[in-house]
């Protein structure tokens, strides 16, 4: 077994809802959550909105205090660094998130976006060194030295999510944890970044957190799948697993609904879902005339 | 003979399947910008039929939703060129008033942000009922209308539902609500542009599949805008896709997807991770980016993403046309070529 870079166990995230004139009440976004990440691999945290995915890793990189449970980078607590080794860890996991442009800063410049962890965490001796990296970063992603000066109104989409992980990417991270990282980008581009990560993963030997809502993405990048329902985790295993077959009735429906692109095939799903359905009603049915029956 | 006297009577007809009912010809939007005139759509053609579901699939900055706000007249500072005949009137020659009395009327609209797309200080039932009031419909008979057709797109206790209001509604209801909206008024065409692009898969499934139905059983034609060529698969009869404002290719939804004979359909259809088959070590991509509408490249505006490009695709803009011996229209120099063996680009 390899080894392990990241162990989240038993994690609970509550919220509290104040409300003015009643006594307040507590949400859990995220219901006793566990799971691992073994170096090299690529996990996929899959659900819906609301499901908890985001602020699972929201506590991974301790943007979010949990309510219970603990997360494990590297064997050590993530909920007792603080100081110097809150940096370091923060160092150690680096984050790409959902859209490119509201992520970075508009009034920097490229070079500046992407060194400014590097200067932070002085993973540069001198000025030269930190543009040598920063082009070699730039290289990397599959953007240009010319890039250096501009500013992020001048990129499309796809290139400024290339920003963001080259950013991400700068100050050496074990753990890239990716939050929906293509789905504000157009269908054209959104290839190109996944061909991408996957170039990263088997070069850099990257250990990535993938958290996404289309199957169809997470099959083709990660090895391992979470599955998350309002909070929980109902499934988790391998991806031949999970895609073969499907074990909770939430994945199976999660399948059934992707849209997949052959007529044929999606007439096919199409009747499916409408048969799914039906049974579902009268199953719904017959559990309320049930419970009529029994109040009665 | 009283069989037949039943049968003539119109008003129980559906409408004949083949008809057209909305025709765009040769269509072309373009805006005023502080950086000089944005030509947004160029010579779209389009023809929807009575009853008929029809695609416009794109991406982001390809025209499509220009396309179809123009069918409505809803671009006030866009210059429009062409006809949009939509049941033997020309939109675009129309007066005011007579496109007041298409909008919501005839043509329904679906609006793709459910969150911003409702008043959020009326209630449900004031919105869903007004276009019946606007036109005389006593309150109470709006209201059963109301009532039932929320009923049908899947809202528990209907009635009741009618007096909250849109936050009370999650976005999968709300965008439930959108469509009875506009289905209300009983239109003959229903404009759906990313209806789903905001919802959860599983709520995106059920929103479209009841769509399905519902154009189904009301003999409604239906015009669905999309970048999701999985959505449109399972949807639609006849595509158009589009790329820089202008249709590179139309055809069947069965033609798009096994014959197609344009390299940028091509290479979207290639670029989709699967959910079933062999994981590629790599997708086949499109490099490059779209162009920006400000700039469009000489010739075929696909020619510095194609993979295939010719000296003549740089110089010439390339025609829709169903080259000979082709399964359909393309607008590619060498449609010719790849009709040999189509949906099978090398």
């Amino acid at each position: 077994m390899s080894e392990l870079v990241l162990q989240v166990e038993d994690l609970v995230k509550e919220f509290p809802i104040r409300h003015m004139f009643r006594p307040s009440e507590t949400v859990v976004a995220v219901d006793h959550v566990t799971f691992e990440v073994h170096r090299g691999s690529a996990v996929g945290l899959v659900g819906e909105s609301g499901s908890g995915k985001s602020t699972t890793a929201r506590c991974i990189i301790r943007l979010l205090d949990p309510t219970s449970g603990r997360v494990l980078f590297n064997g050590e607590d993530v909920a007792h660094a603080s100081g110097a080794s809150l940096k370091q860890l923060r160092r150690r996991m680096q984050i790409v998130f959902q859209d490119p442009f509201s992520s970075l800063n508009p009034r920097m410049r490229v070079e500046s976006i992407i060194s400014e962890g590097i200067r932070i965490h002085h993973l540069a001796a001198t000025d030269r060194a930190r543009r040598d990296r920063v082009v070699e970063l730039l290289d990397l992603v599959g953007l240009e030295a010319a890039h250096l000066r501009r500013k992020p109104s001048s990129f499309s989409g796809g290139q400024l999510q290339r920003i963001g992980i080259a950013r991400a990417l700068a100050v050496d991270p074990q753990l890239l944890i990716c939050d929906e990282p293509v789905s504000s980008l157009d269908v054209s581009i959104q290839a190109q970044i996944l061909n991408l990560f996957r170039s990263l993963q088997t070069e850099l030997n990257l250990t990535m957190l993938f958290i996404a809502h289309d199957l169809a993405t997470v099959r083709h990048l990660c090895d391992y799948i979470v599955v998350m329902q309002d909070g929980k985790v109902v499934e988790q295993g391998p991806r031949e697993q999970i895609y073969a077959a499907p074990s909770h009735p939430y994945t199976r429906d999660l399948m059934a609904a992707v849209p997949v692109p052959d007529p044929d095939l999606e007439r096919e799903r199409r009747k499916a879902r409408k048969v799914l359905a039906a049974e579902l009603a009268t199953e719904q049915a017959a559990a309320t005339a049930d419970q009529a029956a029994s109040s009665a | 003979m009283t069989t037949v006297v039943e049968d003539a009577s119109p008003a129980q007809q559906p409408p004949a399947a083949d008809a057209s009912l909305l025709d765009i010809k040769n269509l072309s939007i373009s805006f005023p910008t502080q950086q000089g005139i944005v030509r947004a759509v160029n010579g779209v053609r389009l023809n929807v039929g009575n009853r008929e579901k029809v695609g416009i699939v794109g991406e982001s900055g390809s025209g499509k939703s220009v396309t179809a706000l123009s069918i409505l007249r809803l671009l006030p500072t866009a210059t429009i060129e062409g006809e949009i005949w939509f049941d033997g009137m020309d939109i675009l020659q129309a007066s005011e008033e007579e496109v007041r009395a298409i909008r919501g009327r005839r043509i329904g609209y679906i609006f793709q942000n459910p969150m911003s797309a409702l008043n959020p200080v009326q209630t449900i039932g004031q919105q869903l009922t007004e276009p019946l009031r606007i036109r005389g419909v006593g309150r109470r008979e709006a209201n059963e209308r109301g009532a039932a057709l929320l009923d049908r797109v899947g809202i528990k206790n209907p009635r009741r539902r009618m007096k909250d209001h849109p936050h009370q509604f999650s976005g999968g209801m709300r965008q439930r609500v959108i469509i009875a909206m506009a289905l209300i008024a009983e239109p003959d065409l229903v404009i759906a542009d990313e209806p789903t692009t905001a919802l959860d898969v599983r709520v995106q499934a059920r929103v479209l599949d009841l769509l399905a139905e519902l154009a189904e059983e009301r003999h409604l034609a239906v015009l669905l805008i999309t970048h999701d060529l999985g959505i449109l698969a399972g949807f639609a009869q006849r595509v158009v896709v589009m790329y820089a404002g202008r249709p590179v290719e139309k055809c069947s939804i069965d033609g798009l997807y096994h014959q197609s004979i344009h390299p940028y359909t091509a290479g979207l259809l290639a670029s989709l991770p699967r959910l079933e088959g062999e994981i590629p070590v790599t997708l086949t991509t499109i490099k490059g980016q779209p162009p920006s509408p400000l700039d469009l490249p000489t010739g075929c505006p696909f020619h510095p993403r194609c993979p295939y490009v010719l000296d003549i695709c740089r110089e010439e803009e390339p025609l829709l046309l169903v080259p000979p011996g082709g399964p359909h229209a393309s607008a590619c120099h060498r449609a010719g070529e790849w009709s040999r063996n189509p949906g099978k680009l090398p």
